[in-house]
């Protein structure tokens, strides 16, 4: 927890507070969203891959014809995972600062 | 275009002017012209081929000089056969030094057992603390715990891995390790709700049911859990338990430290080689434990020798940043003069614990043999004979210069055969500790004094004498060296027990205006002839000069102990002539080194020793100890036996004046030989000797000498030869004289 961080937490969370004692109504909704975003959050640093959309996670595509034909996924390359949208914004992130970062 | 000899150049072949000759520069060294005159051309040619090319070619020459050289190093390694060379090897001991001894390892137990002792019983009063700091950290430990508990169920530890695959989008690594830590936590959390459902159990049975256990278990068990946490709670910067022994904080010796001491003395000869050689320093020998210290070898660059170290022995301390009486260098002149075994010992020497004394007990000894005296710098024992010696000591005031002689006579009392002459000449009582055993005791300098301790010294005299006759008449295979042994000095009937004469302030005795040149004499002769007969003469003074030790005396004494002196002139008054040259300085002490001085004459080399410190009551409980042991051989004697016997002879050299004025009836002068032949007749057993000499003149002289302490002198006196009734001069007393002497003596006798 960076101090730059924990003043981004508060200040989200005065802002908040002040939407609510305003504007009741957009106040909740803020709180929702934030609520949700920090849900989103954990959920890609607990798990960084979801299942692959385009297989459903099993890594492979069965044809609906006759014979049933086996073809493994090539979105996912068989794994059945894909990276999360946040994780991949973090990921890239990451590794910008840690190219740009001076000392390290 | 290179030319030889015989190819002239173009410009001489053209016949150039010299002008011209003299630009050709030769690339060879040419031969001196007239030889080139002399020689014969074909010879000339065969010996130097023509050089065809611009390049110079030498062969001929390096050919001839390789032919005949020879090499000042010799190849080959060490020719020195492996016999010779095993023999120079150094043997190191098979036991430590520490276990030596039966005494020095019951030491050496008795202070490891005491070191763990003292440990106990440290942590032991601490314990209450200890058992406070557990408990309040125990909560933390327990938090702690949990917290591990936690991270290892869910495998935290594998979670930087599997982070880095969702990096690189590795989904098929990620699937892997996802798969592992899946097992993993599975196993885990089966294992630590297995083990939280027993302790729960058992705790809950434990608390419900009575009397399973003794409550005592209960508390210990609660309490060694508590004290676990708390140890798992503990910062690893604040131990629970603190230090008991701190330990010394003993700066290791080497060589680069050395080599810097060594250089800031300012030695040109050392630093010259140092900056041409960093290694011009040499180091013989590892630097290792020796003693309480540490001991270093070094070769000195060629050309210093160790004595110019030697004098700077406080530089050398700066240096090493050790305190001076640390830092202890020695020459080691039977090796060679550049080495210098430097010994720097963790401790100041003056303020270093000594050993005890072996003879502290006052136990009979031998003083035939080596008896300790003191400690060397290492802390080990330096024994001296205190027979067939002579010694002296000298320092300035208060540096245990009293303190070692009564040491010396300590020595000397405890063997019972020897016979103590303890003369105190400052007066103050140092040596009264001996009077218990002593045989001839004074203290102070008055006149009678003086007169005991000369009437004393005459009668030593004669005793030499009789013992070298006794000597001499003993069949060879009793006395084979012609000295006494220590067999004959027990024997009574020889009489050839030690005599030890201990002085205190010897420079009143040899300064006194009338006795000073016969003690002088007494002394030299005691100094020179008595050690073989058993006599031991040790003086001791504060202002070591010609004057106050006579010259006679100082070089004749074999045993020499220099305290702290102020200057080379008593330093070599003490030590010998030139000692301060070869680097035994006395100044160098400082004045908290009391009982330190240098001990010449006991070893080869020059030690600095530490007397051993006994104080005036310990030193009376030892003489109280030789005296029953004396009482118990019956060799109480003398004054310690209540038979102070020299007082016939005080009373003899005090007779003299008033037997005079006897013999002098109502003569106002008298010839000396006739006063002599009176006395004979008056008192024929004191002066029977006198009147044995052969003339007239000889009675004279004798008389002469006699009145010589009491500054009267005999000259020429008109009287009649009673035998033939002729008068005549010769040499004579005039009784005014004798009786000024005998009222002025009186006199001083009454006011003292």
């Amino acid at each position: 927890m960076t101090p730059r961080t924990i003043l981004t937490f508060a200040l989200v969370l005065e802002l908040t507070a002040v939407t609510i004692s305003d504007h009741p109504a957009s106040g909740v909704a803020t709180l929702l969203l934030t609520l949700l975003a920090a849900g989103y959050a954990w959920s890609c640093w607990a798990f960084p891959f979801r299942p692959c959309p385009s297989c459903k996670g099993s890594g492979r595509h069965v044809s609906s014809g006759l014979f049933r034909g086996v073809q493994l996924c090539k979105r996912c390359k068989a794994t059945g995972l894909k990276l999360r949208r946040g994780r991949a914004i973090y990921n890239a992130l990451h590794r910008h600062r840690t190219r740009t970062r001076r000392n390290r | 275009m290179t030319t030889t000899e015989n190819h002239p150049t173009p410009a001489e072949s053209t016949g150039g002017d010299a002008s011209v000759t003299d630009n050709v520069v030769h690339l060879r060294p040419q031969p001196a012209p007239e030889q080139q005159l002399d020689a014969d051309p074909r010879a000339e040619i065969e010996v130097a081929p023509p050089v065809i090319d611009a390049e110079l070619v030498d062969e001929t020459g390096a050919g001839d000089v390789t032919g005949s050289v020879t090499l000042v190093d010799q190849p080959g390694g060490d020719s020195v056969h492996w016999v010779r060379r095993l023999r120079e090897t150094e043997r190191l001991p098979i036991v430590p030094d520490y276990l030596k001894t039966a005494q020095e390892a019951r030491a050496t137990a008795v202070w490891v057992g005491k070191h763990y002792a003292h440990t106990t019983a440290y942590h032991g009063v601490r314990v209450p603390l200890y058992a406070l700091k557990l408990a309040v950290r125990s909560p933390l430990g327990a938090l702690m715990l949990a917290a591990a508990t936690g991270r290892w169920v869910l495998d935290m530890e594998g979670r930087p891995v599997r982070s880095g695959a969702a990096m690189r989008q590795d989904a098929e690594m990620y699937l892997k390790l996802s798969h592992q830590r899946d097992a993993r936590v599975r196993t885990r959390l089966i294992v630590t709700g297995a083990v939280l459902v027993a302790v729960t159990v058992g705790v809950i049975v434990l608390m419900s049911v009575p009397d399973l256990v003794p409550s005592w278990i209960l508390w210990a068990g609660g309490a060694l859990m508590a004290a676990a946490l708390g140890k798992y709670g503990t910062p690893a910067d604040q131990p629970v338990t603190s230090r008991a022994v701190v330990g010394a904080q003993l700066q290791k010796l080497t060589s680069d430290v050395v080599e810097k001491a060594l250089m800031v003395l300012g030695i040109a000869g050392i630093n010259q080689a140092m900056s041409k050689n960093a290694r011009a320093i040499g180091f013989t020998a590892p630097i290792t434990r020796d003693g309480p210290g540490w001991r270093a070898e070094v070769d000195l660059p060629a050309g210093v020798t160790a004595a110019e170290v030697l004098d700077k022995r406080d530089k050398l301390a700066s240096g090493l940043g050790r305190p001076l009486g640390c830092v202890w260098p020695e020459g080691r002149p039977d090796v060679h003069p550049g080495r210098l075994v430097l010994w720097v010992g963790d401790q100041d020497m003056s303020k270093a614990r000594q050993p005890a004394w072996a003879l502290r007990k006052g136990e009979k000894i031998d003083l035939f043999k080596p008896q300790p005296f003191g400690t060397d710098v290492r802390g080990g024992w330096v024994s001296l004979t205190l027979m067939y010696v002579a010694g002296i000591i000298g320092a300035v005031p208060r540096m245990g210069k009293t303190f070692t002689l009564r040491e010396l006579l300590l020595i000397a009392a405890m063997d019972p055969r020897s016979e103590l002459h303890t003369f105190d000449l400052k007066g103050t009582g140092d040596l009264s500790p001996l009077e218990p055993v002593s045989y001839r005791y004074r203290a102070g300098d008055d006149p009678e004094d003086l007169e005991y301790a000369l009437a004393d010294l005459r009668a030593l005299r004669d005793e030499m004498r009789r013992r070298t006759k006794v000597i001499r008449e003993l069949p060879k295979d009793l006395c084979p060296e012609s000295k006494v042994t220590t067999e004959l000095a027990s024997k009574k009937s020889l009489g050839l027990h030690p005599v030890v004469v201990g002085v205190d302030e010897c420079q009143v005795w040899f300064e006194h205006p009338d006795y000073g040149k016969e003690f002088e004499e007494i002394c030299t002769d005691l100094v020179k002839r008595g050690p073989a007969t058993g006599i031991v003469l040790v003086l001791a003074t504060q202002r070591p000069d010609s004057k106050s030790i006579p010259t006679p005396i100082s070089d004749n004494a074999i045993l020499r102990f220099c305290l702290k002196v102020a200057g080379q002139v008593p330093n070599d008054m003490v030590l010998g002539t030139s000692s301060y040259r070869n680097g035994e300085r006395a100044t160098t002490f400082s004045f908290t080194d009391k009982g330190i001085g240098l001990l010449k004459g006991v070893t080869d080399e020059t030690k600095t020793v530490k007397c051993v410190y006994i104080d005036a009551p310990s030193a009376e409980k030892i003489v109280a100890r030789c005296r029953a042991v004396r009482v118990t051989a019956g060799r109480l004697t003398g004054y310690a036996a209540g038979l102070d016997a020299a007082v016939d002879d005080v009373e003899a050299a005090d007779t003299l004046l008033s037997d005079l004025l006897n013999v002098f009836g109502s003569r106002d002068k008298a010839w000396s030989e006739s006063l002599v032949d009176a006395l004979v007749e008056l008192r024929p057993a004191a002066y029977a000797a006198w009147g044995e000499l052969s003339n007239g003149a000889a009675k004279a002289t004798q008389l002469a000498a006699a009145l010589k302490p009491f500054s009267i002198s005999t000259k020429q006196v008109w009287g009649t030869d009673p035998a033939t009734g002729k008068g005549a001069n010769r040499m004579g007393v005039e009784r005014t004289h004798i009786a000024d002497a005998l009222t002025e003596r009186d006199g001083k006798r009454k006011r003292g």
